[in-house]
C-alpha cells in the first residue's frame, strides 16, 4: 500500500526522523518499504490568493490582456499581464508574485517568478493555472478558486501543497490490520517509541457526533433496515442514514491526500469514504438512499440469474457463491468488493446510507477470484478487517461528511454482533531464550508490545515463573493466537539484527551425494550434446506432435485445470518434442548444429486412483513421475569440418548417436551385454526403419520387479519374455519433423533414468590374461535383411569359450539383396597358448553354424 | 705379399676407406663402402686370409694392425652414419612442416546449464554442512503442499500462491514450493535430521521477464534439539560466504510465511558492490536471497514430532534468482529457451 509520511505525522510525531531512516527502520522491523517517492510541487516564495480588479487589452499584442489584481484588501492593484481567455473581472484566482517560484506548465521544470517586461509592458508577477501549481485540474485557463476566499492567503496552505513523501509499503497476508495509516502508526509507534496519537483524535470525533447528534431532532427518524442471512459470512454490518448532504468536490486537504496515494477524487462523500479506508483500514460504502428500494439493506449469497451492474460500469453476472447486498429490488453491491452503479452517489444526492460492515475474509476472496475483480476495499477485507473498528470508523466517516459535505447525522442501524474480547495468550521467557536467545525481563515485553495496542500483564505468581500474560487486541486476533507468535513479534521488535550468529551445535556428516545424474551430464556433454531444462508444462499439441502421432491413451494425461496459458496446460509424456522445439528455436536462429539432452521427468496418471491399503488419501497422488535423459542431435558435434570426409550417406546421424549412447551406458557402469538394442517400428514419434528400442536383459532382481511402464512412449512396446524396456533412439520421423519446421534429419534419444540406474554395476577387478590372444578375420556372405545382431549372437553361441572379442570390421552391399560384413574374432585361453588347430576348429564350428543357420556363404 | 707389403697396404686400405666414408652422402653410400671395404669378399678380409703365412711375430704385429684398421673403420662408419641421420632427420623435420593454425578435429564438448551450475554449488555447500539431499515428486497432495504446513483451507497464503490444480484426482496439484519436502523428510526421518531438497515448483502466472509458471527452489530444514533463531543467521551467513566467495554481511527482515515463526526475508551484503549500491541490487546494497524462519510448531505437531524437546529452522531459494543474480541474467526466459549461444557461455 502507499502511504503518506504526512498523513502518518498526523498520529505519531516523528519529527527529526528522516524519510528514509523511517522507512529502513520499518523494513527491518515490520514491513519492507519498496519505495520512497517525494510528491508534492516544488512552490516557493509569494504565492497568494488574489482578486482581477480590471482587464484590459495589452497595447502591443492581440492575444494577451492586461490585469490589474490586487492580493489584500484596500491595497493598490498590480498591473500583471494574463494569456489566459478565462479570466473575468472579481474573480479570485492564485497570484504568483516576484520572488515565487511555480512549475513551468510545458515541461515541468521550475519557473521563477520577476517582475519583467512583457511586450513592453512591466508584469508584477503572475497569475497560475492549476498545472503551473502542481495540482491536477483544468490546464485550460487560470485556476479560479471560490469567490469567498480572502485575500492574500497562502495558497500553499489554502490547496494544501506541502511537500510529502510517499511510501510504498509491502502487504503482508496475515496483516490487514496494517493496510492504513492508523496501523502503520502503531508500527512506528512501537519502532520508534513515540506516542500514538489515535486516542485524542477518538476523543476530538465523539464529541463532534454528540454536536451533529444534539442537532438533529428537526430531521426525519429514518433508518435503514438491516439483516445478515449468514452470520459467517457476515459477522456484523451496520448502516447510518445522512441527511441534507450537497455533493461537491472535496476540500483541499482530502482531495491532496487522495491524490498523493495516487487515487483520483470523485466527489466528497465518495473520497471520505476512501479517505477513512486509508486512514483506517475500513473500507464504507455510500448508498444514494433515494435509489434503495424499501430501505432495507439484506446481505446475503447470490441468487441463479442474478446480475449487477458494478460503479466501473461492467454488467457482471453473479455466481451463487459471491456474497451481495440486496435491497427490496435486488443486489445493489458485491460485499466487500464493489457497489453497484444504480445507486451509487451522483450529484443529486440528497440522503445516503453510509455502510460500514466486517465481511468473511475467505468470502470476499472468493467473490472477487470469481468475478476477476478486485478493488481497494477487497485487498482489506481479504486480509482481515477489525471488526471492532467497524463503527469507529463508520463514525469518522460520518463525522467527516457531516463537517465537510453539509450533512446532518442520522440514524445507525446494525446486525450482528462487533464485540470481541481481548484475547489472552501466555508467554514463557524461557521459551523465547530458547528459541531466539533473548533474555529480557516481563517488564520489557509490556514496554515493546503495548504500542501495537497488546496489553501485558504480569501477576505476581507469574512473575517469578518467568510467565507473561499478553491480551491480544481484535485486530491482531488474526495472526496473534498462539505462544510463538508472541514469540515473533518480540524478536521483531527487539530487533532480528540483535541475534547474534552462530553454527548448530552438533556436526553431522552426511553421506556420500549420489553422482548419477552428474555422471549422465559429464558423459553427453564429453559427446558434445549441451543440456537443456525444458518446460515440464506444455500445450496438448506436444502430445501428439501437432497432430502427426495418436496420443496413445489420453487418460494417462495429467493436465492442469485452470491453465492461464494453452502453452502450460499439460504435463509432458516425453522429452523429446521440448528438445524439437529447442533445436527449432536454435535452427531459426541460424544455428543448424544443434546438440542437446535434458534430464526430466515425464508424467502420467495412474489408473488405478484409490489409495493403496495403509495410506490416507489426504497423502496418494493418483499419478507417477518418471525421470528420463533424452538427447537430440540435427549433426554431428565436431569442433570443426576442415579435416571430414564429405559422406552423403545419411545413416551418420544415427550411428554416431548410438555410440553417444553406448558411451553413456558405459559412464554409467551399464556393460553393454546387460542390454539389447532392437529395431522398433511402432513409435510414431520416429522414423519406422531407424529406430530401435532399448531393452534390458532381466537377470537382476531389482529389473525383473520393475513393471515396463509403456504408457509413456505410446502403444510401441512390444512386451517380451525377460526383457524390460529401457527407452528409444532413432531418427525423427519426418512427419514430426515437418509439423515442428525442423531441418535436416534430427536423430533422438528417451531412456529411462531408475531402469539405467538399476543396470549399474559397481565395477570388479576381472584378472588380466597372460596368454598371447589370436586374431582372425572373417568375411561372410549373406542375405541383406540378415541383422548384425543375429550374426553376432550366432557367431557368439557357436563358439566356445575362447573367443573373447568380436568387431565388426566393414559392411558392404552386394548385389542381388546380397550384402558382405567382415568381423574380426580375439581368441584367448585364460591359461594355455592357443594352438592353430585349435583356434581352426572353433572357427570351422562358427562357420557351421552361420550356414546353417542363417545360410551364410564365406570367401576365403 | 711380405709383412711390411701387407703393413703398407693395410695402411692405404685404412687411409682410402676412411676418406671414402668422409666421401659418403647418405646411408646407403655408406652401406656400399662397408661391403666394398670389410665384406666377405673384401681385399682386408684377404689380407686377414694371408696373415696365416706369417711368422708368429709378424703374424701378431700385423693382425693387430689389421684389428685397428677394422676398428676405426667401424667407428668411422657409425659416426658417419650418426652424422648423416642427423642430417636427413633435420630435413624431413623441415619438410614436414604443418600449419598448426588449422583447427583441432576433435568432438565438440557439450555445455552444463547454468542452473544446473548454480544448484550444484548450492548443494555442494550445504552438503558440507551435513545436509542431506532428497528428492520428491512435483505432483503433490493438498496436505503435502498446504495443509500440514500449517495453511489451513482458508489461508490467504493459498490463494496468493496462484496453484496449479490436476486433474488426477481432487485437490492433487502440482507443487507450489519445495517446503513439501520438509513434511516428507520429517515423515522418513526422526530428528536430528538435515535435509536439502532442490526441485521444480509451479506457479500460475503469467510469463515474463521475473517469472515463468515454473522455477526451481532449494529447500533447506534443519531440526534438532536446542536450534536457536541465531543458528539460523549462521548457517545462511556461512552460506553467502561459500556462495560468493567473501565473508559478506546478512540482514534479517520480517516476514510471514505460514510454516515458519518468526519468519525473516534473509537479505545478503551485495557482494558486487559491497553495500555501496550498483545496478544488480537496484541500488541499495543487499540482495534479497531467500525466505526463511523457525520451523512452526504446528508443523512439528503434524508429523508427530514434540515442539517442546526439537526446534529447527527452515529455509527457501530460488535457484532462477541465486542464477540471475550471480551470472547477471537479465531475463528469467533465457533459461528455458535453450538458446546455444546462452547455454555455450556456461
Ligand atoms: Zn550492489
Amino acid at each position: 500500500m502507499k502511504l503518506s509520511y504526512e498523513w502518518l505525522n498526523e498520529f505519531v510525531d516523528l519529527s527529526g526522523i528522516g524519510v528514509q531512516e523511517f522507512a529502513d527502520r520499518l523494513s527491518l522491523g515490520a514491513f519492507e518499504v519498496e519505495e520512497v517517492r517525494s510528491f508534492g510541487p516544488d512552490i516557493e516564495g509569494p504565492v497568494v490568493t488574489g482578486e482581477i480588479m480590471e482587464i484590459m487589452p495589452h497595447p502591443n499584442a492581440d492575444k494577451i490582456r492586461l490585469t490589474r489584481t490586487r492580493v489584500a484588501e484596500g491595497e493598490e492593484p498590480q498591473e500583471i499581464v494574463c494569456g489566459a481567455t478565462n479570466i473575468e473581472v472579481g474573480q479570485r484566482i492564485p497570484v504568483a508574485l516576484p520572488g515565487a517560484r511555480v512549475i513551468n506548465r510545458h515541461d515541468g521544470t521550475p519557473l521563477a517568478i520577476k517582475q519583467s517586461k512583457i511586450r513592453g509592458v512591466v508584469s508584477n508577477g503572475m497569475l497560475c493555472s492549476a498545472p503551473e501549481l502542481g495540482v491536477t485540474g483544468s490546464s485550460e485557463g487560470i485556476l479560479v478558486l471560490g469567490a469567498d476566499i480572502g485575500l492574500g492567503l497562502d495558497i500553499k496552505e489554502l490547496l494544501h501543497l506541502k511537500k510529502d513523501w510517499i511510501l510504498h509499503v509491502s502487504p503482508r497476508s496475515n496483516r490487514g490490520d496494517a493496510l492504513c495509516v492508523l496501523g502503520l502508526a502503531r508500527e512506528a509507534s512501537a519502532l520508534f517509541k513515540r506516542p500514538l496519537k489515535q486516542q485524542a483524535l477518538a476523543g476530538e470525533l465523539e464529541q463532534a457526533l454528540r454536536n451533529f447528534a444534539a442537532e438533529q431532532s428537526d430531521v426525519e427518524k429514518t433508518h435503514v433496515a438491516v439483516s445478515i442471512e449468514n452470520n459467517t459470512d457476515c459477522p456484523f454490518f451496520s448502516a447510518r442514514v445522512i441527511h441534507n448532504v450537497q455533493i461537491g468536490p472535496s476540500p483541499a486537504l482530502i482531495a491532496r491526500r487522495l491524490e498523493a496515494l495516487g487515487l483520483r477524487p470523485v466527489n466528497n462523500v465518495v473520497d471520505i469514504t476512501n479517505y477513512v479506508l486509508q486512514e483506517l483500514g475500513q473500507p464504507l460504502h455510500a448508498y444514494d438512499l433515494a435509489l434503495l428500494k424499501g430501505a432495507v439493506l439484506n446481505v446475503r449469497r447470490a441468487r441463479g440469474g442474478e446480475s449487477l451492474m458494478t460503479i466501473d460500469g461492467k454488467e457482471r453476472s453473479l455466481p451463487e457463491e459471491a456474497l451481495v447486498i440486496a435491497d427490496a429490488g435486488g443486489v445493489v453491491g458485491v460485499a466487500g468488493v464493489m457497489g453497484g452503479k444504480y445507486s451509487e452517489i451522483s450529484d443529486s444526492t440528497t440522503t445516503l446510507a453510509l455502510e460500514a460492515a466486517s465481511f468473511n475474509s475467505a468470502r470476499v476472496r472468493r467473490s472477487s477470484r470469481l468475478l476477476g475483480l478486485s478493488s481497494d476495499s477487497s485487498l482489506r477485507f481479504e486480509r482481515g478487517v477489525d471488526i471492532a473498528s467497524v463503527q469507529v470508523a463508520s463514525n469518522r466517516a460520518a463525522y467527516l461528511i457531516a463537517k465537510h459535505c453539509g450533512g446532518k447525522i442520522g440514524e445507525m442501524s446494525t446486525a450482528g454482533d462487533d464485540k470481541v474480547p481481548d484475547r489472552p495468550v501466555q508467554m514463557r521467557l524461557a521459551e523465547l531464550a530458547r528459541l531466539a536467545e533473548i533474555n529480557i525481563v516481563a517488564d520489557d515485553v509490556g514496554v515493546m508490545m503495548e504500542p501495537l495496542g497488546f496489553t501485558v500483564c504480569i501477576h505476581a505468581d507469574d512473575y517469578n515463573a518467568g510467565i507473561v500474560n499478553v491480551l491480544v487486541p481484535s485486530f491482531r486476533q488474526g495472526d496473534v493466537s498462539r505462544e510463538i507468535d508472541v514469540i515473533e513479534e518480540i524478536c521483531r521488535l527487539y530487533g532480528y539484527d540483535r541475534i547474534k550468529p552462530s553454527m548448530p551445535e552438533r556436526t553431522m556428516a552426511a553421506p556420500p551425494r549420489d553422482r548419477f545424474h552428474a555422471n549422465i551430464r559429464n558423459s553427453l556433454s564429453a559427446s558434445g550434446l549441451s543440456e537443456a531444462w525444458l518446460s515440464s508444462l506444455t500445450g496438448r499439441d506436444d502430445l501428439d506432435a501437432r497432430g502427426s502421432c495418436k496420443v496413445a491413451d489420453e487418460s494417462l494425461v495429467v493436465s492442469v485445470l485452470n491453465p492461464l496459458s494453452p502453452d502450460h496446460q499439460v504435463l509432458r509424456q516425453r522429452l523429446v518434442p521440448g528438445l524439437l522445439k529447442a533445436a527449432v528455436y536454435n535452427q531459426d536462429r541460424g544455428r543448424d548444429d544443434v546438440s542437446l539432452f535434458e534430464i526430466g521427468r515425464a508424467y502420467f496418471r495412474e489408473r488405478e486412483t484409490k489409495a493403496p491399503v495403509g495410506v490416507p488419501d489426504e497423502k496418494h497422488v493418483p499419478a507417477r513421475e518418471e525421470i528420463r535423459v533424452a538427447g537430440i542431435m540435427t549433426e554431428e558435434p565436431v569442433m570443426s569440418i576442415w579435416k571430414q570426409v564429405a559422406s552423403n550417406d545419411s545413416t551418420t546421424n544415427f550411428f554416431h548417436l548410438k555410440g553417444v549412447v553406448e558411451n553413456l551406458l558405459e559412464r554409467l557402469s551399464i556393460s553393454l551385454d546387460e542390454v539389447v538394442f532392437e529395431q522398433c517400428s511402432t513409435d510414431d514419434w520416429y522414423h519406422p526403419g531407424r529406430t530401435c528400442a532399448l531393452y534390458a536383459r532381466v537377470s537382476a532382481p531389482s529389473v525383473q520387479n520393475e513393471k515396463p511402464s509403456g504408457d509413456g512412449n505410446g502403444d510401441h512396446r512390444p512386451s517380451v519374455d525377460n526383457k524390460v524396456f529401457v527407452g528409444i533412439m532413432g531418427e525423427i520421423h519426418p512427419q514430426v519433423c515437418r509439423s515442428y519446421k525442423l531441418k535436416g534429419r534430427p536423430v533422438a534419444f528417451e531412456l529411462n533414468v531408475e531402469l539405467l540406474r538399476s543396470l549399474s554395476r559397481a565395477a570388479g577387478l576381472r584378472e588380466t590374461s597372460a596368454t598371447p590372444s589370436v586374431i582372425r578375420d572373417l568375411t561372410i556372405d549373406l542375405a541383406t535383411a540378415v541383422a548384425h545382431s543375429s550374426v553376432h549372437s550366432c557367431i557368439a553361441d557357436a563358439a566356445d569359450d575362447t573367443l573373447r572379442r568380436i568387431d565388426l570390421v566393414s559392411v558392404f552391399d552386394l548385389s542381388e539383396g546380397h550384402k558382405s560384413l567382415s568381423y574380426r574374432l580375439t581368441l584367448q585361453h585364460p591359461k594355455e597358448t592357443l594352438t592353430a588347430e585349435k583356434v581352426d576348429g572353433t572357427l570351422v564350428e562358427i562357420r557351421k553354424a552361420l550356414s546353417e543357420k542363417l545360410n551364410a556363404s564365406f570367401r576365403i | 705379399m711380405t709383412a711390411d707389403q701387407l703393413d703398407s697396404r693395410l695402411k692405404s686400405i685404412r687411409d682410402e676407406v676412411l676418406a671414402a666414408i668422409a666421401a659418403g652422402q647418405s646411408t646407403d653410400d655408406l652401406e656400399s663402402v662397408r661391403v666394398r671395404f670389410t665384406g666377405q669378399k673384401s681385399e682386408l678380409k684377404s689380407i686377414m686370409g694371408e696373415l696365416r703365412a706369417l711368422v708368429p711375430d709378424e703374424k701378431r704385429r700385423i693382425g693387430q694392425l689389421a684389428n685397428e684398421v677394422q676398428q676405426a673403420v667401424e667407428n668411422a662408419l657409425k659416426a658417419r652414419r650418426e652424422d648423416l641421420h642427423r642430417v636427413e632427420l633435420t630435413k624431413r623435420l623441415q619438410e614436414e612442416q604443418i600449419d598448426v593454425s588449422l583447427p583441432g578435429t576433435g568432438r565438440r564438448l557439450g555445455h552444463i546449464h547454468p542452473l544446473t551450475r548454480i544448484l550444484e554449488e548450492i548443494i555442494e555447500i550445504f552438503h558440507g554442512m551435513g545436509f542431506t539431499v532428497v528428492d520428491g515428486p512435483e505432483m503433490e497432495t493438498e496436505y503435502y503442499n498446504f495443509d500440514a504446513l500449517n495453511t489451513p483451507t482458508d489461508h490467504p497464503a493459498r490463494d496468493e500462491q496462484d496453484t496449479f490444480y490436476t486433474n488426477a484426482a481432487a485437490g492433487v496439484l502440482l507443487r507450489s514450493q519445495t517446503s513439501t519436502m520438509q513434511i516428507r523428510a520429517m515423515e522418513k526421518t526422526h530428528p536430528p535430521l538435515r535435509i536439502i531438497a532442490p526441485g521444480r515448483v509451479y506457479r500460475n502466472e503469467e510469463v515474463n521477464a521475473r517469472k515463468y509458471p515454473l522455477f526451481h527452489q532449494v529447500e533447506g530444514l534443519l531440526i534438532d534439539r536446542n536450534v536457536t533463531f541465531g543458528q539460523l543467521r549462521g548457517t545462511l551467513e556461512e552460506f553467502y560466504r561459500l556462495l560468493f566467495g567473501r565473508e559478506l554481511k546478512t540482514r534479517f527482515r520480517p516476514d510471514f510465511f505460514p510454516f515458519t515463526e518468526p519468519s525473516a526475508e534473509a537479505d545478503c551484503q551485495c557482494p558486487f558492490c559491497l553495500g555501496e549500491g550498483c545496478r544488480t541490487c537496484g541500488h541499495r546494497g543487499w540482495l534479497e536471497m531467500l525466505g526463511c524462519g523457525m520451523v512452526d510448531p504446528n508443523v512439528l505437531k503434524s508429523v508427530n514430532i514434540d515442539p517442546t524437546v526439537w526446534s529447527g529452522f527452515a529455509f527457501g531459494m530460488g535457484v532462477e534468482r541465486i542464477a540471475m543474480l550471480k551470472y547477471g541474467v537479465n531475463d528469467i526466459r533465457y533459461f528455458y529457451n535453450n538458446d546455444l549461444r546462452f547455454l555455450e557461455q556456461f
